[in-house]
């Protein structure tokens, strides 16, 4: 069955089940305020955009005093002025990157290809099962005034999945797929993205839910703290670079983004005190953002930083091969680690003349991580998830690698 | 005669003493650490990791030599522990300060992947105890 077919059957309801009482995290999603949020709210030219959120926020904002609230959240909405939002975002980048070299930004001219609302759709009904969290407002009376990125106050919903799984709407899909293809563009100013391989990446790791986490692991891309170091610290890892390049980057897709890569490159990326700090990871506004350019830009850095020059020392034909380097990448980026990735390549006797189709195919037997990832691919494809039978089911090397998601 | 038989034998054996096992590794590494533990100069210490790495790599090339196209499954475990504790080997070529050791430990826990409940693999916990060891 094609993936609109499926889509259509559950248009407009919680398209991963049947938890229509489950909303908190949708209200976290319509309560978001938020640079991103404003920017898919202009996108879309949505008229009354808070009225829908309001009356969400009366259900489940989880306030005492209700109307307070609603007060407050209509207060803070009613008082933004998009354009002076963009003008302090250039002030505040002129103010905060004097010291920042301006030579790390590469063009690229291709436009990057976007991921297909309805394949995101499809991965969103996916119930990814870890340990989940919604994020909101203090609760404490004195916070009047609320600030972009201010959704930080984490609770535990449950695991997603079972009875505690949230229900997941198209308005959630629709601000998703804006976001994700958002930070595409911004970062495929750098360097080219392999638009199919951040899907399958993000698809396998937690089904574009932002809520969720594991011990070390946070929010869409899963993001460990290793991996935010080596974006962010210069004292051990190489991807500063990518911050940088957000920072400089004139791209207007990179105005959601730049003030993270500010803060994260000047503070340090906000890693202390796990649970207290997750919701800048996981929340629908910043936290999303945030964790889009780590995650895109961590696969970035695992490619050209690692990768490229490994394969490139051994043969610099392979390394020319798109597929081989974001399998690889893919590997890295997962539980096996760089680690695997070496070990492939000597174990494989990999030099000038490895053929590259056996290569692909001998490194996708031996990684549990790329048989994971395909496993993930089929499932968007099945209409029943919860079935095993998934696994099994047959679908085309177009839909399995990607390419039938992407436009 | 016997002096060719006598140096055929010891060729042979020394080939075999060096594809050695995963598990016979890791009790190398795992003794290494042990003395490494009670070692009190840095450069013994740093010596007895050199020489850990030289077994390794002995191994990995006596593996290479052996199976040209691709090695047994046993060596890609090797291969593992192997990567696992490359950051630490690495130590022997660089000059040992704490933004080193910091280093270090970022590329063993980044190496290692990611799991789901944030713990480092066994070969990842093994390098962090022997980096440890030499950064104290």
């Amino acid at each position: 069955m094609a993936i609109d077919e499926i889509n259509n059957q559950t248009a407009d309801k919680c398209i991963n089940g049947p938890y229509e009482k489950n909303r908190r995290l949708k209200s976290s999603f319509d309560c978001s305020f938020s640079f991103l949020r404003f920017e898919y709210i202009e996108a879309n030219k949505m008229t009354k955009p808070f009225q829908e959120c309001i009356d969400i926020a009366r259900r489940s904002c989880e306030k005492a005093d209700l109307s307070e609230q609603m007060i407050n959240i209509d207060q803070v909405y009613e008082k933004i002025d998009y354009p002076s939002i963009s003008k302090n975002i250039t002030k505040s980048i002129k103010e905060n990157i004097a010291n920042i070299k301006k030579d790390s930004l590469n063009k690229n001219e291709l436009p990057p290809k976007k991921i297909k609302k309805e394949c995101i759709q499809s991965s969103m009904k996916r119930l990814p099962g870890n340990k989940g969290y919604v994020c909101g407002y203090s609760e404490n009376e004195s916070d009047q005034e609320l600030e972009p990125g201010d959704q930080i106050i984490q609770k535990y919903y449950g695991r997603a999945s079972g009875n505690t799984a949230q229900c997941i709407d198209n308005s959630m899909v629709d601000y998703m797929h804006f976001s994700v293809n958002k930070a595409i563009e911004c970062l495929s100013s750098i360097a080219p993205i392999d638009t199919k391989t951040i899907f399958k990446i993000i698809n396998n790791e937690t089904a574009f839910n932002i809520s969720v986490s594991s011990r070390d692991g946070r929010g869409i891309g899963q993001i460990t703290t290793p991996a935010a170091e080596e974006l962010t610290d210069p004292k051990k890892g190489n991807g500063k670079y990518i911050f940088e390049s957000i920072i400089n980057n004139p791209n207007p897709a990179c105005t959601p983004f730049r003030h993270i890569a500010i803060k994260d490159l000047q503070e340090g990326p906000p890693l202390k005190n796990r649970l207290k700090n997750l919701c800048a990871w996981i929340n629908p506004g910043d936290g999303l953002a945030r964790n889009l350019i780590y995650t895109i830009g961590y696969y970035m850095v695992l490619r050209d930083i690692y990768i490229k020059k490994r394969v490139a020392k051994i043969n610099p034909k392979l390394a020319e091969n798109t597929e081989l380097l974001n399998d690889l990448t893919t590997i890295a980026y997962g539980r096996e680690g760089m680690n695997k990735v070496k070990s492939l390549l000597a174990h494989y006797r990999v030099n000038k003349n490895s053929d590259i189709p056996k290569l692909l195919s001998n490194f996708r037997k031996d990684s549990l991580y790329l048989k994971e990832v395909s496993n993930k691919m089929k499932e968007i494809y099945c209409s029943d998830t919860s079935s095993s039978s998934c696994n099994d089911s047959k679908i085309s090397s177009d839909q399995l690698e990607g390419r039938e998601c992407v436009e | 005669m016997r002096r060719i038989i006598f140096l055929f034998i010891s060729i042979t054996a020394l080939g075999k003493s060096q594809l050695l096992t995963f598990s016979e590794l890791e009790n190398q590494v795992l003794t290494a650490k042990k003395h490494i533990s009670v070692l009190k100069e840095k450069n013994l210490k740093l010596k007895e990791i050199d020489s850990l790495n030289k077994t390794f790599e002995i191994t990995i090339n006596a593996y290479k030599d052996k199976y040209p196209q691709k090695g047994p499954q046993e060596e890609l475990d090797i291969l593992m522990l192997f990567y696992s504790l490359e950051p630490v080997f690495e130590l022997t070529t660089e000059t040992v300060n704490k933004d080193l050791c910091q280093t270090k430990e970022h590329q063993i826990r980044l190496n290692d992947g990611r799991t789901s409940d944030g713990k480092v693999s066994k070969n990842a916990q093994l390098a962090l105890d022997i980096l440890a060891l030499v950064c104290i």
